[in-house]
């Protein structure tokens, strides 16, 4: 017993070592919390497909070239053949092994960089990182995938690509001291490499499974989905909190994380969990059924930092959309 | 644990949106968030950004709080959650404050002690390591600690013991 309380002694006196008191805390949670919450209330509510005045012909040509651009691309991506496979695709093991080099290298580029603050000096703030990430983009555009990871690999290129331009932008922010530049391009920049973090270990351990365990995960994705209150918001124009005036505020800024954390989760379960060959058509489809409403909801993200409407617009337009094809998708997939 | 009835009054009308009442509630809960966090995260800073996110999750979900449900479990349970977020992205530190340069003196045993067992904590698996933080480093009681982590108190007890069991292990190993 005495044995007990001396590491338990030892335990907490090791933990305070690394924990400073934060008499800050409380002022800081509050101010924070008031910020966040302000950021709600500071404008008045509106719905968002209803302009007023001078702005609603602008505003409603803007939703018709949207609808028409988005409409496309739906009709384009569902209609691509999803399982041809180039005659020089690599194999499953071949394409996993790239993408575990190519995580292993930003994983150690990650352990090389240490800051990147306005505040603090960096002698080549997150060049290794960079680097790594253009190692990765052209180890991607050099190889092609194969069927499994056909889908994936495309969102993949996209992310990697988003997170050079977004590192590339936290330097020239940081060049020239520009702290609101360079807070909102670190934002993003973490976001994007939060889901490549989350993704591309997917892609790794991805394994083909039985068509009943694959239901399973199907049906355990749905549950997922229909947890997240907050997609199904955003999904609905009619009921959504995040109208353009609003797009910033508070309770939207939380929609859309956790919409994107719901995708995000779903995604990458499908690409671990892959369907068996008799399912592939199916899950090929939901998986860029996902994809697309994923890049919808990272542009909606992306807009909330920078206070550009249009390109709100066009994210939640593409994530309204896709959210109702990944749950046809599903019901296909179940139904079947 | 009985909800005190000036507290009920109080969450009561944070349910109905009154944002001061909220704050009042959260006040008491935020040291303890932070060591919890800390704990789990062993970093100052990403324990006080948990702790912040963690009381906007509260503000956002507080009408999902069951009447008569007592508020520390419930806020330390997101704060948990928060940990795990945080923890499962090994890539989020890229944008942050360089630490202050190590100086060179030799460390002492103690430091050097110190370090080993915040290496074991690091090292238990997720359950044990939080039943362990809230249990000794919060002191905590069983029974607080499985409402928070959503587990019954025997389990909770078995993981505070294996977690210590393993502790103690590589604490011999380190000190040889």
């Amino acid at each position: 017993m005495d044995n007990e309380r001396a590491l338990k002694v030892e335990m907490s006196r090791a933990l305070d070592e690394v924990l400073p008191p934060a008499p800050w805390l409380e002022a800081a949670v509050q101010a924070d919390l008031r910020r966040r919450r302000d950021k709600g209330k500071s404008q008045p509510r509106q719905a968002m497909w209803r302009p007023r005045g001078a702005m609603e012909l602008a505003a409603g040509a803007l939703i018709i070239v949207l609808a028409t651009a988005v409409g496309a691309a739906f009709l384009g991506l569902r209609y691509h053949n999803p399982l041809s496979t180039p005659a020089d695709a690599l194999s499953i093991s071949a394409y996993q092994t790239i993408v575990g080099e190519d995580v292993n290298r930003v994983d150690s580029s990650l352990d090389q960089s240490s800051c990147v603050t306005l505040q603090s000096v960096c002698p080549a703030p997150g060049t290794p990182v960079l680097n790594a990430l253009y190692r990765w983009s052209d180890d991607l555009s050099l190889s092609t995938p194969p069927a499994r990871f056909a889908v994936i690999d495309v969102q993949v290129r996209y992310h990697v690509k988003t997170a050079i331009d977004d590192l590339n932008a936290v330097f020239a922010s940081y060049r020239a001291r520009n702290q609101t530049a360079f807070d909102n391009s670190g934002a993003e920049f973490q976001r994007q490499l939060g889901w490549l973090d989350a993704v591309s270990r997917s892609v790794i351990y991805s394994k083909q499974e039985s068509a009943n365990a694959h239901i399973a995960t199907i049906q355990a994705q749905k549950q997922t989905l229909a947890a997240c209150t907050e997609c199904v918001s955003l999904a609905s124009t009619s009921q959504t909190d995040c109208t353009l005036a609003l797009m910033q505020s508070a309770i939207c800024e939380g929609d859309v994380a956790f919409a994107k954390s719901a995708i995000q989760d779903v995604l990458a379960a499908v690409v671990r969990y892959a369907a068996p060959d008799s399912m592939a058509a199916q899950d090929a489809l939901l998986q860029r059924d996902l994809a697309v409403a994923d890049s919808g909801v990272m542009r909606m993200a992306g807009a909330q930092l920078t206070g550009d409407q249009a390109s709100f617009a066009e994210g939640h337009l593409q994530f309204e959309q896709f959210w109702s094809a990944v749950n046809a998708d599903i019901a296909s997939i179940l139904g079947g | 644990m009985a909800v005190l009835p000036a507290a009920l009054t109080l969450l009561q009308a944070a349910k109905q949106g009154d944002d001061g009442a909220f704050e009042i509630l959260l006040q008491p809960l935020l040291e303890p968030g932070y060591r919890l966090a800390g704990g789990m995260l062993q970093d100052h800073q990403a324990a006080q950004d948990a702790v912040q996110d963690a009381a906007f999750k509260a503000w956002r979900k507080l009408r999902q709080l069951r009447d008569g449900s007592e508020m520390r479990p419930w806020f330390l349970g997101i704060v948990a959650n928060e940990c795990r977020s945080a923890r499962r992205s090994r890539w989020s530190s890229v944008v942050k404050v360089i630490e202050p340069a190590k100086g060179d003196a030799s460390p002492s045993d103690s430091v050097l002690n110190g370090i080993a067992l915040r290496n074991a904590l690091r090292a238990l698996d997720e359950k044990k390591r939080l039943a362990l933080v809230l249990h000794w480093y919060l002191d905590l009681p069983l029974e607080e600690v499985a409402a928070i982590t959503g587990s019954s108190v025997h389990a909770v007890e078995g993981q505070v013991q294996r977690g210590m069991h393993e502790l103690r292990e590589r604490m011999k190993e380190h000190r040889g």
